[in-house]
């Protein structure tokens, strides 16, 4: 147990890493404000950035930038966080994306709140469906 | 250049349609809308080509890879072109080619303006290159880079219309899709950190060495790829999102979702599992006996969701989810039989259902009956829309002489080669009740007496009637001819699979 | 009167934010950061300009059709540079190979065909940022 707990201890960043991405997909999943909801996707995928960036460091290592002048530095890797930058642009075209059928939703339903949305639909369809019937 | 041209041909690929894709917001001030469509048609028409040099290539000479930018592989980004490349790439020309001319012929109305219209298009011609990135890639970022686009595109493509109903299934399809794409990014950080490459063969060769060290983290990764994938592809517990976007997208849109935009998520979850874990790892962790499970409850449980539906495009809809069960049951099987059934489902059900989804949407669009039970006494007056659909509809069950039936046999095959009699059973029993949710539309249109008065605008236009046609004929000669076909799948899934399990 | 000073800020701040995104997008091959941070800060300007001063104000010094094509030119740009190699007769955005000098390691212009794709993608990003902020804000049917 002890050795099990120090081992958690030394690899922080992934504790971390799945407990934000626990809070993240809880929130995306439980939350029924969709302002809330982008907010959950954010955290989770920002749990990921620190998932890869912890797993290409080095304890003391430097920026990957080569320096001729110094032979012994220890670089990062910079695989990881060059994937992690793609992934960002994936997160911001994600979250733009979403705001904008949030913005929507709004001006259709005047709510930003999915359950409340449900509600004025079902009211729509079932007045709708008794002025037909 | 012509030399030129056929060395870079998987790369060309894809940078012309993401070229094209970029290009069509230019040209807003083109006065005619009618050439727009046509370059974008053109566009696919010509990697359609590309597809199909390369798919003989392959046939031909077998997989061969690309590499990027002169930095050979660990390093670089490397492209690998093998069988089931060329089965997906056949798949997207086919079905995309006749849903952009379909599309052409009234996008500018379906979709309420011309600025929609070319957004439209852009967003079309995305999900294109990154089903196509998806088919040729060899590396587990490109993957991510290219299931990210094609998530990204495919939700946009669904608010097209920008109504209420397509938003909020949009958004909650973005939801749970963008949930997918953490798990995916998760399980390609589990399989970095065990091998130090993002390069498939690396990957692969690296961990068939090292594998037995750590069990549970490749448990972890492979039950989080599978988790990302399945959502993003509707495997049935997942497919929550997809009844709602495929059924509230106009036409063009559904068609090419339901039968492309799913596809490539499994081509990526194949790549990922057989490529870069291997299958004598996939077989060892008996990751394989869950997907057929999967996949026997996907095809059962959508059909009888389909079943309960009145709403002719929400039925074809959950139909999606049985047939991607096929796929999945194929990939479970782990033989060389069923996983090229599994291979060829994705092409006959590509067609298939891109057929269906179009007539569909020509019947509703048409008529502006939208349940199925109000269809009664339309078959003779659409006589093109429902002949092409019952097309389809035998497709689907599994009929000879028609695709469906191909890739079925197949399967089946497969299963008795296993012994798997469950899956027979499963499998019979997909086709019956897809026999049962889709000649009630045949019945209710054709030997249905109507109440109703004459409807005034009967037959779709013209362009949309030749690629109804179109993709009937393509059905048909998939299913009388599928020798071709056939072989590539084969050659697919024995590549895959690899020499190992054939001993 | 009362955003004056926001208004004093940014028009003050608002050269330098420019000026520094660009830094970052022509030093992306030498220093941290690169077309997308840099494009990214570039963008913001742009947004902060439109924030404060409002949209009609900044339809004025760049129109929406403009960034629209702004962001067009940098993906073809994109793959035109990626053509050169193909064009050379070697590979896809092959670089040193297809007999590009790489220049001085170290200096601004040092990694051949680099700097120009980078340029490239930066200016698409900051117009896509421009975009999307733009399209958010006129979301009006």
């Amino acid at each position: 147990m002890g050795e099990f707990l120090q081992r958690l201890l030394q690899n922080y960043p992934y504790v971390f890493a799945a407990i934000l991405f626990g809070i993240g997909t809880f929130t995306v999943l439980t939350h029924s404000n969709l302002l809330k909801k982008v907010i959950g996707i954010n955290i989770m995928e920002g749990s990921t950035y620190l998932f890869f960036v912890a797993a290409g460091n080095i304890r003391g290592g430097v920026a990957p930038i080569q320096d001729m002048s110094d032979p012994n530095l220890v670089y990062v890797n910079p695989l990881p966080q060059a994937l992690m930058l793609t992934g960002i642009v994936v997160s911001v075209s994600v979250t733009a994306l979403s705001l904008a059928l949030i913005m929507r939703l709004y001006k259709l339903y005047g709510t930003v709140d999915s359950r409340e949305i449900n509600r004025i639909r079902n009211e729509v369809r079932a007045s709708g469906s008794s002025s037909k019937g | 250049m012509a030399a030129a041209v056929k060395d870079n041909l998987p790369v060309l690929l894809i940078v012309t349609l993401l070229s094209s894709a970029y290009l069509l917001p230019i040209l807003t001030r083109v006065r005619k809308f009618r050439l727009v469509e046509f370059f974008a048609v053109f566009v696919l028409a010509l990697t359609f080509t590309g597809g199909v040099v390369l798919a003989y290539k392959v046939l031909a000479t077998g997989a061969f890879n690309y590499i990027v930018g002169g930095w050979p592989a660990p390093w670089g980004i490397e492209l690998t072109i093998n069988a089931l490349s060329g089965i997906f790439l056949l798949t997207i020309g086919l079905v995309t080619i006749p849903i952009l001319l379909y599309a052409s012929a009234d996008l500018v109305e379906e979709v309420g303006s011309r600025q929609r219209a070319i957004w439209f298009l852009t967003l079309f011609l995305l999900l294109t290159a990154a089903a196509s990135g998806l088919a040729v890639t060899g590396d587990m970022f490109n993957i991510f880079v290219f299931v990210e686009v094609a998530t990204i595109a495919s939700c946009a493509i669904v608010s097209a219309r920008n109504d209420a109903a397509s938003v909020e299934a949009t958004f909650k399809y973005l939801m749970l899709a963008t949930i997918g794409s953490g798990f995916v990014l998760l399980g390609i950080g589990f399989l970095y950190m065990l091998t130090g490459n993002l390069n498939l063969n690396f990957i692969n060769m690296e961990l068939s060495t090292t594998w037995h060290n750590y069990p549970t983290a490749l448990w972890m990764a492979m039950s989080f790829f599978t988790v990302g994938f399945g959502v993003k592809s509707a495997l049935f517990p997942l497919h929550v999102w997809l009844p709602d976007a495929h059924s509230t997208a106009i036409t063009p849109a559904s068609a090419v979702l339901s039968s492309l935009a799913v596809k490539g998520y499994i081509v990526a979850l194949l790549k990922v599992f057989y490529l870069a874990v291997g299958a004598k790892i996939i077989f060892a962790l008996p990751i394989t006996n869950i997907l057929l499970l999967l996949g026997m409850i996907a095809i059962i449980a959508g059909a009888l969701f389909a079943l309960s539906q009145d709403e002719l495009k929400r039925r074809l809809a959950f139909s999606t989810v049985s047939q991607i069960g096929y796929i999945f049951l194929g990939i479970g099987l782990g033989t060389i039989q069923g996983l090229a059934g599994g291979l060829l489902h994705i092409l006959s059900h590509g067609i298939t259902k891109a057929l269906l989804f179009l007539a569909a949407g020509t019947i509703v669009k048409r008529t502006g009956k939208t349940r199925i039970s109000h269809l009664s006494g339309l078959g003779f007056e659409m006589p093109i829309t429902f002949g092409v659909f019952a097309v389809g509809t035998l497709s689907m069950i599994g009929i000879p002489l028609f695709s469906g039936f191909v890739s079925k046999w197949q399967l089946l095959l497969g299963s008795l080669e296993k012994g798997n009699y469950l899956a027979v059973l499963v499998l019979i029993g997909g086709s019956l009740l897809a026999a049962a949710y889709l000649l009630p539309v045949l019945r209710v249109a054709f030997f249905q007496k109507s109440e109703e008065e004459q409807i005034r605008e009967p037959e779709a236009p013209y362009v949309q009637k030749v690629a109804m046609l179109f993709l009937a004929v393509v059905i048909i000669f998939v299913g009388m001819f599928p020798g071709i076909f056939l072989e590539l799948a084969r050659q697919a899934a024995e590549s895959l699979l690899g020499m190992e399990v054939l001993l | 009167m009362t955003d004056f000073v926001l208004k004093r800020m940014v028009a003050l701040l608002l050269p330098f934010v420019q000026m520094f995104g660009l830094y970052v997008i022509f030093h992306g091959h030498l220093s941290p950061g690169g077309s997308f941070s840099g494009g990214i800060v570039t963008g913001l300007g742009l947004i902060a300009f439109s924030l404060v001063f409002g949209i009609e104000r900044s339809e004025e010094k760049i129109t929406e059709r403009m960034t629209t094509l702004i962001e067009s030119f940098g993906a073809l740009w994109y793959g035109a540079m990626g053509l050169v190699g193909i064009l050379r007769g070697t590979s896809f955005l092959m670089n040193k190979g297809s007999g590009i000098s790489l220049g001085v390691p170290g200096k601004l212009y040092s990694g051949g065909l680099i700097l120009l794709i980078t340029l490239g993608v930066g200016l698409k990003v900051a117009s896509t940022m421009v975009t999307l902020f733009t399209s958010l804000m006129e979301e009006e049917d």
